[in-house]
């Protein structure tokens, strides 16, 4: 059929034990912990010609959400462990540890560079994993790693006429470094993470800067930008100062997950400190009246910026918290009835983070494509596996996601459940190793009855938010971060469907002489 | 008549309309004579700024109700009441009563309820702000509008009073909604409710401040010629429709502001003589270097289509 077809095609490839897609910090961290646990056979698929390259799209200014101060501090108990040189770091910084991860492990000779993977099929005669990459090649590996990183995905915002601006529309999630803001007009819709990232990079280069706002969010003070010289000092001189940092900023962004007692208690400070900052920052009361959250602190991501108060002060730029009745051709028309002109509409209206597969089709058995709407309907096991994709791990992936989380637990305790269920793979010569159906609807029924008692569900989380129909939101772990690390502490192989090997070798059946299963070859997608 | 307020939600949103939708060149303007303009100057001014405090009240009822559709009308309604301020300021440029970037003076009656509103609204009750929001509504659409466009023939003056006096009927719809639930509560708490409201000082400072400027408003509304009969069916209705609910009535607060609003309305109503009259006799001497700077909101103000 046309899996034959496609075979015929390409040559063969050879079949490795662990094909990992993406060299970024999780995908080198994963290697390198899979040649720890002595998995020699690993290739990672790259689409850069080096590792360590910044986002081909990044927005300006330091990044305003806690996730991210949290994020360098994942894989902290590797044995070259990174010295953040500040609590708040850089992109390059992030890159840097790939870079030395990569060295450390001499992880570049597992690497293919310049190979962008652009689809993913499970060949299940062969139980392999089969990768197309844009160069034409194929690579294929019994078991495959998808590492990433979170893809955003630009959330259009259900505003009427978006589409009918006529001058540049540009979004946060989609950023342009081309984009000239000097001397225009420019209007920013949102005033989330992303807007108060970028608003003080506008105001100092833009004509006029108008901000939308519509939810005004917890702010809490962070002094300058990345890598203020007393914060490395800080870290660099004072012993534990980084685990305090990281605590800190972790209890900051997860109140719920603290002790219920302290909770309030924790809740009460955030806002209290939070409430300072923008007394301290915004001389006017009104002005404060309308930046003064209505939510409790922790219902939504908590912010940390010093640069955001002053920049809606500049005299260039105006907050406008009226709701938007439609973006007409020439600006955005609130509902006080003014159109706002603008030259540059930027959408700061968050993103939804997509599970892989947003990129390039990932199939499965019986041709199941991973998407997120497959994902957010049938959920997955442990933010992990999904059913009907043997051997695919997904880090960071579908389910809880890091989010409104910290990034250091989550993606740390997925990595090691990965490496950990690769090793049962390779030490019981399995074939293959596929979540049941019954196992994941009962952890994603789990997910989402606990879900419904938590603060996610019962603060203003619902407006705007990526609630599926249900009402659940898929990205939220109700419970702490640390919960998640321990549910995943253990493979559970009941869990799973396992095929396992034909007695002879483990290596027959690595080579795909074997097949075992008599059940129909998977229905090709057109792709 | 409780309403579904997702519904009401979505209605707003599709009913929006903008200063760009008016053309404020069209002839007419000339119909305003120069017998009508000092006046009407005056008037519309006073409109203007109950119309832009009616804003400020709606920021007060959508942090304190629970009903997310209901708060994010309310947000809307204030960005409503603003464009009404607005168009009412297009209006005056119109007419040639403000010079470029002008404002009009609010009076100092309105001056101290500004600077009441701005440092109690946030303490009122949901129960007082619900309450008083649609008596100044139903006094202010009722009469006042409709009396303006009696007089004033300028067809854009129509023109834009028909789309503000549509989005006053959603906004009376609503307010009695309101109405109707915050008399739902047992007895007893509508009771403890009504005690407590009372017992607040800011609110009996509030009240004290209020008759001033109603009984100002008032009379000036007769002095441009509005007759009194009028006026005083207007504020009628708002207690005819609030009665007409089951629960309405029960609210102990509802029947406080029908009666204030009656009283004031009612001239010779011993309130004017005794308490009314000589706090706008003071209120008009109060010093206007007494009166703190203008909240910065007033500033928000504009009537240029464009901004």
């Amino acid at each position: 059929m046309t899996g034959a077809r496609t075979k015929r095609r390409t040559p063969d490839p050879q079949t490795h034990e662990v094909m990992i897609v993406g060299a970024g910090v999780s995908g080198l961290c994963t290697a390198a912990r899979l040649l720890n646990t002595g998995i020699r056979d690993v290739i990672v698929l790259e689409r850069n010609a080096t590792v360590g390259e910044p986002p081909r799209r990044r927005l300006p200014g330091a990044p305003c959400d806690i996730p991210s101060m949290l994020y360098p501090y994942v894989f902290n108990h590797d044995p070259r462990r990174p010295q953040w040189t500040a609590v708040r770091p850089s992109a390059n910084e992030l890159g840097d540890y790939a870079r030395r991860l990569a060295g450390h492990f001499a992880l570049d000779r597992l690497i293919h560079f310049d190979q962008e993977a652009v689809r993913l099929e499970y060949d299940r005669p062969d139980a392999r994993w089969v990768a197309q990459t844009h160069a034409g090649q194929s690579f294929a590996a019994r078991a495959v790693v998808v590492a990433l990183g979170s893809v955003p995905v630009a959330r259009i915002p259900d505003i009427p006429g978006v589409e009918r601006f006529g001058g540049t529309t540009i979004h946060t999630a989609d950023w342009d470094d081309g984009v000239d803001v000097a001397g225009k007009r420019v209007g920013v819709i949102g005033s989330g993470a992303s807007a108060v990232q970028l608003v003080p990079e506008l105001v100092p280069h833009a004509a006029r800067v108008k901000v939308f706002q519509r939810t005004p969010r917890w702010t809490l003070p962070w002094p300058a930008h990345a890598g203020a010289a007393w914060d490395r000092a800080l870290l660099r001189t004072v012993p534990f100062s980084q685990a305090t940092a990281r605590y800190a900023v972790l209890c900051a962004h997860e109140p719920w997950s603290v002790n219920r007692l302290v909770r309030p208690a924790l809740t009460t400070a955030i806002e209290r400190v939070a409430t300072a900052h923008l007394r301290r920052q915004v001389g006017d009361p009104w002005e404060r009246r309308l930046l003064s959250p209505t939510y409790r602190a922790g219902g939504r991501p908590t912010l940390v910026s010093s640069d955001y108060y002053p920049a809606l002060g500049s005299t260039n730029c105006t907050l406008l918290h009226w709701p938007i009745a439609t973006v007409s051709e020439a600006g955005v028309r609130t509902a006080d009835a003014l159109e706002h002109h603008v030259d540059v509409l930027v959408l700061a209206t968050g993103s939804d983070v997509a599970g892989p597969g947003a990129r390039f089709p990932i199939v499965g058995n019986d041709g199941r494509t991973l998407s997120r709407g497959h994902t957010d309907r049938a959920g997955s096991y442990k933010g992990v596996n999904v059913a009907g994709f043997p051997n695919m791990f997904l880090v960071p992936g579908p389910g809880p996601r890091p989010e409104r989380s910290s990034d250091l637990i989550y993606l740390d305790a997925r990595i090691d459940y990965t490496v950990r269920a690769i090793g049962e793979i390779t030490s019981g010569a399995l074939r293959s190793l596929d979540v049941r159906d019954d196992a994941q609807r009962t952890y994603h029924r789990t997910l989402r009855t606990r879900l419904a008692n938590t603060v996610w569900r019962a603060d203003g989380i619902r407006d705007g938010r990526h609630v599926t129909a249900g009402g659940f939101d898929p990205t939220v772990y109700p419970g702490p971060a640390t919960d998640y690390a321990a549910a995943l502490a253990t493979v559970r192989l009941s869990d799973y469907i396992i095929e396992r090997a034909p007695a002879r070798t483990a290596v027959g059946a690595l080579n795909g002489s074997a097949p075992a299963s008599a059940a129909g070859r998977p229905p090709n997608g057109k792709g | 008549m409780p309403i579904a307020t997702d519904d009401m939600l979505q209605k707003i949103k599709d009913r929006q309309w903008a200063l760009a939708d008016i053309d404020w060149n069209a002839p007419g303007a000339e119909l305003i004579t120069d017998e009508q303009r000092p006046m009407l100057k005056d008037f519309m001014a006073d409109v203007v700024w109950v119309e832009a405090l009616g804003a400020c009240g709606f920021k007060a009822l959508e942090l304190k109700v629970e009903d997310p559709y209901l708060k994010e009308i309310y947000r809307y309604f204030q960005a409503e009441e603003q464009r009404h301020a607005n168009a009412e300021l297009a209006l005056m440029h119109r007419w040639g009563m403000l010079e470029q970037d002008e404002f009009p003076e609010p009076t100092v009656q309105l001056r101290l309820i500004m600077q009441w509103l701005d440092k109690n609204v946030d303490k009122m009750s949901l129960g007082v702000l619900g309450t008083l929001i649609p008596m100044l509504e139903v006094a202010l659409d009722g009469a006042l509008l409709k009396f303006l466009l009696d007089e004033v023939k300028d067809p854009v003056c129509h023109e834009t009073f028909a789309k503000i006096n549509s989005d006053e009927s959603r906004h009376l719809a609503v307010d009695f909604h309101l109405l109707e639930v915050l008399g739902m509560p047992r007895t007893r708490h509508l009771v403890i409710n009504t005690v407590a409201t009372f017992l607040t000082p800011s609110v009996l400072m509030g009240l004290v401040q209020f008759a001033p400027l109603l009984s100002s408003t008032r009379d000036k509304i007769i002095g441009i010629g509005l007759p009194e009969e009028k006026l005083y069916r207007a504020i009628r209705r708002f207690g005819e429709v609030g009665d007409k609910s089951p629960t309405t009535p029960r609210n102990p607060i509802y029947q406080a502001v029908k009666y204030y609003g009656n009283m004031v309305m009612d001239r010779h109503h011993p309130f004017h003589r005794y308490v009314g009259d000589p706090l706008v006799a003071i209120t008009n001497r109060y010093p206007r270097r007494w009166l703190k700077p203008k909240p910065s909101w007033t500033e928000s103000l504009a009537y240029e289509p464009a901004a």
